[in-house]
């Protein structure tokens, strides 16, 4: 199937560029543009989808053994990454030429990227078209914004996928300046957040940048292959200006301002993505570039800064009065985990990492969408107007219930799954510490989480009679019910995922940097 | 050569820091403009081949490094559009606020 390789490949990039080429024709077309985002997505996932079905492990490989650190750089050149894929844009060879060469970490979150947009873009259809049929004259979100998510796309698919360095920083700043478009043209007090989101990110971008000259200067290369097999060890000058860029993106602890705000201000599909997969991009460039910056010499730090992030987030969710600030906080905390586990840096724990990722993502956008249902006709988000409002929706109560349950690691749910993966290792490893940080932060997530449940769907509404709420769209009604069977389904057979996820823990691990010379 | 563009890099950074630690959002978009400026020579001093001519022109037998070149480009083209971003927010947020005082921003707050 060499012509499929051949053609999904570059497709995954090419796909959201068409889509906003066919925007621009859209422009100031609200429903057609909403058409035009959803089919983009579809698209998307389909390419991803092709690939993995290619490339995703049938068989497990033999090194299942007892426990091995991340491999440093020299023992990770050795490992070729045999049986990816790559494309050579233009037809130049690497490391002259760019490349599209993903490992299956990569690969992963590209279909987890496709997924969410698809529901992400879908809610927005329904709320486009909900809102012309109300036809309020209240104005609706400007008309670029719908041209937002095809540029997300374009950027997290290409920065998934892409095996330049230099690429790498310019899909890393197209996807920050599309998501200020995200933040800035949402509803509630929009520029302030989007002032401070773009500060802290611009910072992060500026360390980014340096960080790329600086490695470059070390080993005279842009290709991540080149540059694995240029250093015969981790290349720790550069290292702490990536570091600092991937943490502001993550929103972990000390870098967490903006994060919060951002989604508050955001539009409910804004929100789904920003959570869903915007603030992984962090972690997706500790993990895939950590073994040639870092390798093992920063386990300490991550688990400093995982475990704090943990709690902090957990103990300022349960403080919030806005239902997507609480979201926001809970993201900070949850992602503490995903750290804790790069910070470990086994196989099991990076598979766990991953693994975590996928289901944080589904559960975290469940949440939003359906807060999204009961927040979205009344125009706020704060506990006080939104009090009770959710008795009459029961298919958004399900979902919520779904995601708190899976964000907390109740069982049955793809939270479940990930959270015993890192814990598992954190016993093996006999990290006590950390593990019992873990287990009190997950019961946090479970308190704040029913806490937002019966704020939102149990408790009596407040006095003043709710005004007439239009009855949901059919399409955001099969958007959230497709998230909700997912999140409940990888609970279920975790199997299929959870060996995706270990194979792309084995590219990670092995440096998978590769080029197709090689 | 390597020396002065080092002390310069230095120099720009020193400033652009002290810019962005202030509370005015307009000194803190220049400062963030000015350290686009200094990663942008930072790109320019490390690059592998300290060259004395333009690249592919022929012109002797040390061409400089052509990639940095072309990263450059990309950069400052990157670093002009974050920073006119920047500064389209902070005018809105003037216009909106009356204030480009960052400490206001806590009052901002809902």
């Amino acid at each position: 199937m060499a012509s499929l390789t051949g053609l999904a490949l570059p497709l995954l990039v090419a796909v959201p560029l068409a889509g906003i080429v066919a925007m621009l024709f859209a422009w100031g077309r609200p429903v057609a543009s909403a058409w035009i985002a959803l089919v983009t997505s579809l698209a998307a996932l389909a390419a991803a989808a092709a690939l993995v079905a290619e490339f995703a492990p049938v068989t497990p490989v033999e090194q299942s053994g007892p426990v091995a650190p991340v491999a440093p750089v020299a023992q990770a050149t050795r490992v070729p990454g045999a049986g990816l894929p790559v494309h050579e844009v233009g037809g130049w060879p690497p490391p002259f030429g760019i490349a599209l060469a993903p490992d299956r970490l990569g690969l992963t979150l590209a279909v987890l990227t496709g997924f969410l947009f698809s529901c992400g873009t879908a809610y927005h259809l329904g709320r486009t078209l909900l809102e012309r049929r109300a036809a309020t004259g209240a104005a609706g979100p400007h008309a670029v914004y719908p041209l937002a998510f095809p540029l997300l796309l374009l950027a997290l698919l290409g920065l998934f996928t892409t095996g330049d360095l230099f690429n790498f920083y310019v899909f890393f700043e197209l996807l920050a300046v599309s998501s200020y478009m995200l933040v800035a043209l949402g509803k509630h007090e929009p520029i302030e957040a989007a002032w401070k989101y773009s500060a802290q990110s611009v910072v992060g971008s500026v360390s980014l940048l340096v960080g790329v000259a600086l490695l470059y200067g070390r080993t005279g290369s842009l290709d991540l292959h080149d540059i694995a097999l240029r250093l015969d060890e981790p290349a720790l000058v550069a290292a702490p200006f990536f570091l600092l860029a991937f943490l502001l993106k993550a929103a972990v602890f000390p870098f967490h301002f903006w994060q919060p705000d951002a989604h508050a201000a955001a539009t409910t599909e804004g929100s789904m993505i920003l959570a869903g997969v915007l603030i992984k991009v962090g972690l997706f460039g500790l993990m895939r570039l950590g073994p040639i910056l870092f390798g093992d010499r920063i386990a300490w730090l991550l688990l400093t800064i995982g475990g704090a992030t943990i709690l902090f987030g957990a103990a300022a969710a349960w403080r919030q009065a806005d239902a997507k600030r609480l979201l926001g906080f809970s993201s900070v905390s949850q992602l503490g985990f995903v750290l804790v586990a790069i910070g470990w840096g086994t196989e099991g724990a990076l598979a766990a990492a991953v693994f975590f990722v996928v289901a944080h993502s589904l559960a975290k956008a469940l949440l939003f969408m359906a807060t999204g249902f009961l927040a979205d006709p009344l125009g706020s988000t704060e506990f006080a107007v939104l009090q009770g409002r959710g008795a009459s929706r029961p298919l958004a109560a399900a979902a919520y219930l779904a995601g708190v349950l899976s964000l907390a690691g109740l069982p049955l749910t793809a939270g479940f799954v990930a959270k015993v993966g890192v814990l598992r290792q954190g016993v093996e490893l006999g990290s006590w510490a950390i593990v019992g940080v873990a287990v009190l932060g997950s019961l946090l997530t479970l308190a704040y989480g029913l806490r937002a449940f019966q704020l939102l769907f149990w408790a009596n509404p407040p006095a003043q009679p709710a005004p007439p709420a239009p009855p949901a769209h059919w399409a955001g009604k099969a958007a959230l019910t497709v998230l909700a069977t997912a999140v409940v389904a990888l609970g279920l057979a975790p199997g299929p995922l959870w060996a995706l996820c270990e194979a792309a823990a084995r590219d990670v691990a092995g440096g998978s940097y590769r080029s197709a010379t090689r | 050569m390597t020396l002065v563009l080092a002390i310069a890099v230095g120099a720009l950074f020193t400033c652009g820091l002290y810019q962005i630690l202030g509370k005015d959002l307009l000194r803190i978009a220049f400062g963030i403009y000015i350290l686009f400026n200094a990663a942008n020579l930072l790109i320019l001093t490390v690059g592998t081949l300290p060259g004395d001519t333009a690249p592919f022109a022929f012109l002797g037998p040390r061409p400089s490094d052509p990639l940095v070149q072309a990263m450059v480009l990309t950069a400052i083209v990157i670093g002009f559009g974050l920073a006119t971003f920047l500064l389209l927010l902070a005018a809105r947020l003037s216009r909106d606020r009356h204030s480009l005082d960052a400490e206001d921003m806590r009052r901002w707050r809902r």
